[in-house]
């Protein structure tokens, strides 16, 4: 096993009295592992992802990303780390509709200092849409979209990827090109956190770690991988 | 980047784009417009006003002589005086530099000297030598039948002075003058007649429809009173007329006079230009406000529409700061169109409103464009307020979450 890059002691969540998100719970993931987050709806993932991705804080407990003790920077702090260490993929792919293929990936780099149009061009290659670089969203299929989200969390080479269901929107077969292109990454030594409740996804990472009312409830390896 | 985000944000939104300018572009060009009328009008009314007549009053100074008789005290008496006539051409001949650029142009400046006459051995009337020249500057509510006179021997009856004699234009009327001084040694008496054809009866108004207008040197060898005048009549043309001041220059410029304001005329002058000068502010502000809550709405509802734009921005990595200059490099595009437009659009209305209003024409004034830029930048700022903090408040969490 790699490094530890996520270590989450104690963590919670909660929203007010009664409804609590996420329940002291501990969890460390390592450098280069294609984690897998599962549950039936409110069990937490997605605000464990929201957590991890500094779009969300905690209510107590500890959560270090790379390091970094998230619980001690301040908001600006924690964009700063968001844009230089982590690529967010989404379900619904969030797109600006106005810009172009291109110009979406563009767009994290713009916000990370700089704008590389070869970087932007590459990066569209890798995910197989450089011939589609120019076109709006509205002129590109769902599964089109997915891979431009996933080139623009990609341009900035974060050290993690956060997935919230990328394949929630799709059909199977666009559902398995996009998990190809994460097998690729996932070659390639990057670091995947990778929310589902699709068991067959599932089984595309290397460990499955399952949640149920914010707690973690089982933690296996998967030997198949996908 | 930057660029592109701001006009292919502009591209797909053109109607969110373009209602903010539009709102801006009202309340500017009202305010310009009303800005150039405003200007413009009070050259023209105080133009307007100066057709009532003059604003000021040259008189010789005068002292009070107090009259005591067998030790009594009789009260005063005030001795009659009269301005000479070349001081009366010195102030006709004034530049108007020597006013310090505070008045803008003398319409007239006019002398008068009256005596009693007897008319054709029969009745007294006043009678004022005048220049002529000059009263056509200042009398222009005169309305004459006939001609002024432009040589010696005519004379212009009043209306009501006419009738009372029944003299038409053409006839002939005599006018004589008599004067007895008496003092402890000698006697003096002089007496004067002259023959006059009425060159035109004039309707005047007030008491000027009475008397008897004659060139001002005839009248003046008349009444034997060579070389003097006993009144100025000065029209000038100002904005916000500083009359006490124009007054104190004459003054200090000509020894032995006095200078008086007609303050029923500069008193309407000022009540009217600050009536204008009010409304025009108070217009002016209604529809900034307008315009800034028209502007304010629809950029709120941009940033409603936009959320999910918004938090993916944050989400990749950007800070308050970086969505705040977004915005705003979007409301100053809308505030450059806005006011460009503006200026544009209140200089035509103001023409438009001077035809069809006042039946003048108004100048444009070019020094109101950057005036219009600061008030379309105002009003954009003032506007960006609650929606740049809307945007800020955007939970990339909330917004981004799936279904």
């Amino acid at each position: 096993m790699g490094k530890v890059v996520v270590d989450i002691k104690k963590l919670s969540k909660r929203y007010d009295q009664t409804t609590v998100a996420l329940n002291s719970m501990n969890l460390k993931i390592y450098s280069g592992e294609w984690t897998v987050i599962m549950g039936p709806s409110g069990s937490g993932k997605t605000t464990l992802l929201n957590i991890i991705s500094c779009l969300d804080r905690p209510t107590s407990g500890r959560i270090k990303v790379m390091g970094m003790d998230l619980t001690k920077l301040n908001n600006k702090q924690l964009t700063l780390f968001r844009r230089n260490s982590l690529g967010m993929i989404f379900q619904q792919y969030h797109l600006i509709p106005y810009l172009t293929a291109s110009q979406n990936v563009q767009v994290a780099q713009y916000f990370h200092g700089q704008v590389d149009k070869a970087g932007t061009v590459q990066a569209l290659h890798d995910v197989g849409l450089e011939h589609r670089s120019g076109h709006i969203p509205a002129k590109l299929s769902g599964g089109e979209q997915q891979r431009v989200a996933i080139a623009r969390a990609l341009i900035n080479e974060p050290d993690i990827i956060l997935a919230d269901e990328p394949t929630g929107n799709l059909d199977s077969s666009t559902g398995d090109k996009i998990m190809n292109i994460f097998r690729k990454l996932h070659d390639k030594g990057q670091t995947i956190i990778f929310v589902t409740h699709d068991e067959r996804l599932a089984a595309w990472g290397d460990r499955i770690v399952r949640l149920v009312d914010g707690k973690v409830v089982s933690d296996v390896r998967n030997k198949q991988g996908g | 980047m930057y660029l592109t985000l701001l006009f292919s944000s502009f591209r797909m939104r053109k109607l969110r784009v373009i209602l903010p300018v539009i709102a801006i572009v009202i309340g500017v060009s009202v305010g310009s417009a009303l800005f150039m009328i405003s200007y413009d009008m009070e050259d023209k009314i105080a133009t307007e006003l100066r057709n009532f007549g003059p604003n000021l009053i040259v008189v010789p100074e005068s002292e009070d002589i107090e009259l005591t008789v067998g030790g009594i005290s009789m009260g005063s008496v005030t001795e009659t005086k009269y301005i000479p006539e070349q001081d009366a051409m010195l102030i006709r001949d004034l530049p108007i530099e020597v006013f310090g650029g505070r008045v803008k142009g003398i319409l007239g400046k006019n002398a008068f000297l009256y005596g009693v006459v007897t008319v054709d051995n029969d009745a007294s009337a006043i009678v004022a030598g005048t220049w002529f020249d000059q009263l056509t500057n200042i009398n222009t509510w005169w309305n004459l039948n006939g001609e002024y006179p432009t040589e010696n021997g005519s004379v212009v009856l009043g209306m009501r002075i006419a009738q009372k004699l029944g003299k038409m234009v053409g006839d002939t009327i005599t006018l004589s003058y008599s004067e007895v001084a008496v003092n402890e040694t000698t006697r003096y008496e002089y007496h004067a007649e002259r023959e006059f054809i009425v060159s035109g009866i004039v309707m005047a108004g007030g008491e000027d429809d009475s008397r008897i207008f004659g060139r001002l040197d005839e009248i003046q060898n008349l009444t034997n009173k060579e070389n003097k005048v006993n009144i100025m009549h000065i029209s000038a043309l100002c904005n916000a007329c500083p009359l006490k001041d124009i007054a104190e220059i004459i003054e200090g410029e000509i020894n032995g006079v006095e200078v008086l304001t007609v303050k029923q005329i500069a008193k309407a002058e000022m009540d009217t230009l600050d009536l204008i000068q009010n409304l025009v502010g108070l217009i002016t502000v209604v529809s900034l406000v307008a315009s800034i809550m028209a502007v304010t709405t629809t950029m709120s509802l941009s940033v409603v529409e936009r959320r999910k734009e918004i938090g993916l921005m944050k989400a990749v990595g950007a800070l308050h700061s970086e969505i705040a200059l977004l915005f705003l490099g979007e409301g100053v595009l809308i505030a450059l169109a806005g006011g460009i437009l503006g200026f544009a659009l209140g200089a035509l209305l103001s023409q438009f409103i001077g035809d069809f209003v006042f039946e003048s024409s108004i100048m444009v004034r070019w020094w109101m464009l950057p005036v219009s830029l600061a008030l379309s930048f105002g009003i954009v700022l003032i506007s960006m307020v609650l929606p740049i903090r809307k945007a800020l408040t955007v939970d990339p969490a909330i917004v981004l979450r799936g279904e």
